[in-house]
């Protein structure tokens, strides 16, 4: 007689028992890729600030140091740009998140891959200077001048 | 383009301490939030003592500054701390991450719910409406302390921040305060007005504010020593996209009765 009732009783915990296992086991996956994706969104940054940094610094570098103008032509200021890309290039010869060198004389339209890509324009009032993030995307030299990057180059 | 306001950030002095307006809101909606809590808790489906409400406050207050300095160390400046790990501890300079806050949060919840038997997810269900309090308050004092502005824009109603530069910028900061504030505050306060499953309100939280917080990304100015991270998507949007799945997984699960409490646990903890 006692023996029906205990079965009863477990027979109705069981489901209460494996619905509390499956919420565990839920909470345990839910943790373990909470981790791993917080782990490679902490490798994505530490990444990107690095590379980051180093355009942060071209950049400043090429908007301190560029030839003043206004030049007599405009072949004099290619010629003054081709000079300066030259220096900066010999300088920082490394592109900091891509293939190929850190800054080019050029239109920015001619390039297809900008990533960390500083591009020296030459015109005739002075050689305008144009930076591309880790993404490719144009940064904004007003801000970046509010903010200058720490000089460590 | 409206002229930004100026208002200084100081907003008055008790003695020769300048009480700033930043810590003065973080104030007012901590109290705000205790308060609507230690209401909420009298409530029979909850039946919280006004002390364990101030004693959940401490665990939660600890889980999200502990998590929201570690977070940002970890997702927004790591090479700099790595150089400088005495500064990790000075949070008065700044730097703080929502999403590192929120999993200090939920730290807290946990903690706090194996000191007196309750579930993670009822804590969650609990304090989660008023957490866009703070929310919302923080991102006005934002606003006031003119940082974390938005991208350069030539909307009409477009500001100019003067820490950003003369370009007329996106107020994202106030943006933020309707939506991560006014808007999942009436949200979660609507539907936490009848019981829910254990694991509903909390679940809501997550997935509203991951929607709130990746739509309005897209005018916030980026971290200047982040920029972008992943083509157009900056590290908030990147933080953010998890939680719409999770938000959705764990509202399906607690609507399948996969949070109720066990029998034993104190009552109000299956609403």
């Amino acid at each position: 007689m006692t023996a029906q009732p205990a079965g009863l009783s477990a027979r109705a915990a069981a489901p209460h028992q494996a619905q509390d296992a499956a919420t565990r086991r839920l909470a345990r996956i839910m943790i373990a890729l909470t981790i791993l994706y917080g782990l490679w969104a902490a490798v994505l940054s530490f990444r990107i600030v690095v590379e980051q940094q180093t355009v942060r610094q071209h950049l400043d570098v090429a908007l301190r140091a560029r030839p003043r103008g206004p030049f007599a032509s405009l072949r004099q200021a290619r010629a003054k740009a081709r000079g300066f890309v030259a220096r900066l290039d010999h300088v920082f010869p490394r592109n900091s998140c891509a293939r190929g060198p850190a800054f080019v004389l050029a239109r920015p339209t001619a390039i297809p891959h900008r990533d960390c890509l500083v591009v020296i324009v030459p015109g005739l009032d002075r050689l305008h200077v144009r930076a591309y993030d880790t993404q490719g995307h144009r940064m904004d030299n007003v801000f970046e001048r509010l903010n200058p990057p720490p000089r460590r180059l | 383009m409206l002229p930004y306001p100026h208002i200084n950030p100081v907003g008055f002095h008790i003695g020769p301490i300048p009480i700033h307006w930043y810590g003065l809101l973080e104030i007012i909606s901590f109290v705000i939030g205790t308060l609507w809590l230690i209401r909420r808790g009298r409530r029979r489906e909850w039946q919280w003592t006004r002390e364990q409400v101030l004693d959940l406050e401490y665990y939660l207050s600890l889980g999200a500054i502990v998590g929201g300095r570690l977070g940002y160390v970890l997702w927004y400046d790591l090479p700099y701390y790595l150089g400088h790990p005495v500064q990790i501890l000075e949070v008065w300079d700044g730097g703080m991450s929502f999403h590192g806050g929120l999993i200090g949060v939920i730290v807290g919840c946990w903690a706090y719910g194996r000191k007196c038997q309750r579930s993670t997810m009822t804590v969650l269900d609990f304090v989660a409406p008023a957490a866009p309090i703070g929310l919302g308050l923080g991102r006005l004092a934002n606003f006031i302390n003119d940082q974390l502005f938005g991208r350069v824009s030539h909307l009409p109603w477009a500001v100019v921040f003067p820490a950003g530069g003369p370009q007329p910028r996106q107020p994202s900061q106030i943006y933020e305060f309707l939506l991560e504030g006014v808007v999942l505050l009436m949200i979660l306060a609507l539907y936490s007005r009848k019981p829910r499953p254990v694991g509903a309100v909390g679940s809501l939280f997550v997935l509203f504010y991951g929607i709130f917080r990746f739509l309005v990304e897209y005018t916030r100015q980026p971290d200047i020593q982040l920029g972008f991270v992943l083509g157009r998507l900056d590290m908030g949007q990147i933080l953010s996209i998890p939680m719409i799945p999770i938000g959705i997984a764990l509202l399906y699960w607690s609507y399948r009765g996969g949070f109720e409490a066990p029998a034993h646990e104190p009552p109000g903890n299956t609403a």
